[in-house]
């Protein structure tokens, strides 16, 4: 009986639908449909916009943080990833993205050992290590067709110097490091 | 409106797979999902936007000066010549894939697409900054992150730029011929802009 009134009472304040991705606090949650949009759970107010465009997307995978204050979020393409991130700063949420030129010189590293420019790569995450870090670990196929595994940690620093992007992304607030291949 | 355009999310245990053991595989979540393409009039093609450059405002990405990739996805030839063809595009046209050797297209990262705002269907431009010569092009695929230069082999050619084949390890690969070098900007929310083929590019 008291498990059946719990559940009526959550069915009553949290209007997140079945395929948000709620934070482990149940306040928030991330709903992709045409749009990825990080909304309060209760309410269903959008709170963020991460991605306008859904478009040409065949997988989003989310990692929420322990404490709910951080997300992470591998946006997939057929052939190209992208991680994303946002993060709660007590007063509001803040959206940040992983760089393509942080990982420029691993990238160029692997296309010396494996033959060939990358051609297509994709990313996944393993889980968090820290209250502000996660691992993510990667393929790429490059174009003499061997292709390779990798892992690194993805580090929120949102006490960095940050930069505004046309997107809305706070560069420079989502940092990997420790690349290594497998 | 891409109607039916919903991710559907899901816990995926398969994400551990190569993970380390004191990872805390119980704060995972994500899934498969799919999106509908936005549609485009092939009667338009992509020769270029209706107002001419200045409709598009400033470019929200410039590459810089980069070397040519040549894109032969979405060609059904392609395959004979191309060791990474991929029959399908991230964009399509009217449910098709996007034809690299009849259309003019750029290829970016989920990256750059996301930094400059910019979405499949955007306008773009290429110039052959050898030449000169430049024309119009749309986003329409997305390539691996660190991805700079990739365009169609249309656009390369519509720019000057010719390609050849020649036998690698992997088979025949088809490369740009001679000093092959572009500047590529992509005008970032810019997608919804009518084609106009009195726009189809400017040689300057």
């Amino acid at each position: 009986m008291k498990t059946l009134f719990f559940v009526i009472i959550l069915a009553a304040t949290v209007v997140a639908r079945a395929n948000d991705s709620l934070s482990p606090n149940r306040q928030y949650a991330v709903r992709a449909q045409d749009v990825i949009t990080l909304i309060d759970a209760k309410s269903g107010q959008s709170l963020l916009m991460l991605d306008h465009d859904t478009n040409g997307l065949v997988k989003v995978e989310i990692a929420w943080a322990p404490d709910s204050t951080k997300v992470g979020i591998i946006l997939s393409a057929p052939r190209g990833s992208a991680v994303i991130g946002a993060w709660f700063d007590g007063g509001a949420w803040h959206k940040t993205i992983e760089l393509d030129a942080d990982s420029a010189g691993f990238t160029q590293r692997a296309e010396a050992e494996y033959g060939g420019r990358l051609v297509s790569e994709g990313r996944s995450f393993c889980a968090w290590k820290t209250a502000s870090a996660l691992r993510v670990q990667g393929t790429m196929k490059f174009a003499s067709g061997r292709q390779c595994d990798y892992q690194y940690l993805l580090e929120f620093q949102p006490d960095a110097q940050r930069h505004l992007d046309a997107g809305g992304f706070e560069e420079g607030a989502l940092v990997p490091k420790d690349f290594r291949l497998e | 409106m891409r109607a039916g355009a919903l991710l559907i999310f899901s816990l995926s245990l398969a994400l551990l797979v190569g993970c380390d053991d004191e990872d805390r595989s119980d704060l995972l979540g994500g899934g498969q999902g799919s999106a509908s393409p936005t549609p485009v009039d092939p009667s338009q093609g992509f020769c270029g936007p209706n107002g001419g450059l200045s409709a598009l405002g400033n470019p929200t990405f410039n590459s810089g000066t980069t070397n040519v990739k040549l894109d032969l996805d979405g060609n059904p030839d392609g395959g004979a010549v191309d060791p990474d063809w991929n029959a399908e595009t991230t964009g399509t046209i009217n449910g098709q894939p996007v034809n690299a050797a009849q259309y003019n297209y750029v290829v970016m990262s989920q990256q750059q697409m996301l930094t400059s705002n910019a979405s499949i269907g955007d306008w773009a431009t290429v110039t052959n900054t050898t030449t000169g010569q430049s024309t119009f092009a749309r986003v329409e695929d997305v390539g691996p992150k660190n991805g700079i230069g990739e365009i169609s082999e249309a656009a390369a050619s519509a720019v000057g730029i010719g390609q050849t084949v020649v036998q690698t390890k992997e088979g025949p690969s088809t490369v740009p011929v001679g000093n092959a070098i572009v500047d590529i900007q992509v005008y970032g929310g810019s997608g919804s802009i009518q084609a106009d083929c009195s726009q189809v590019a400017s040689n300057s």
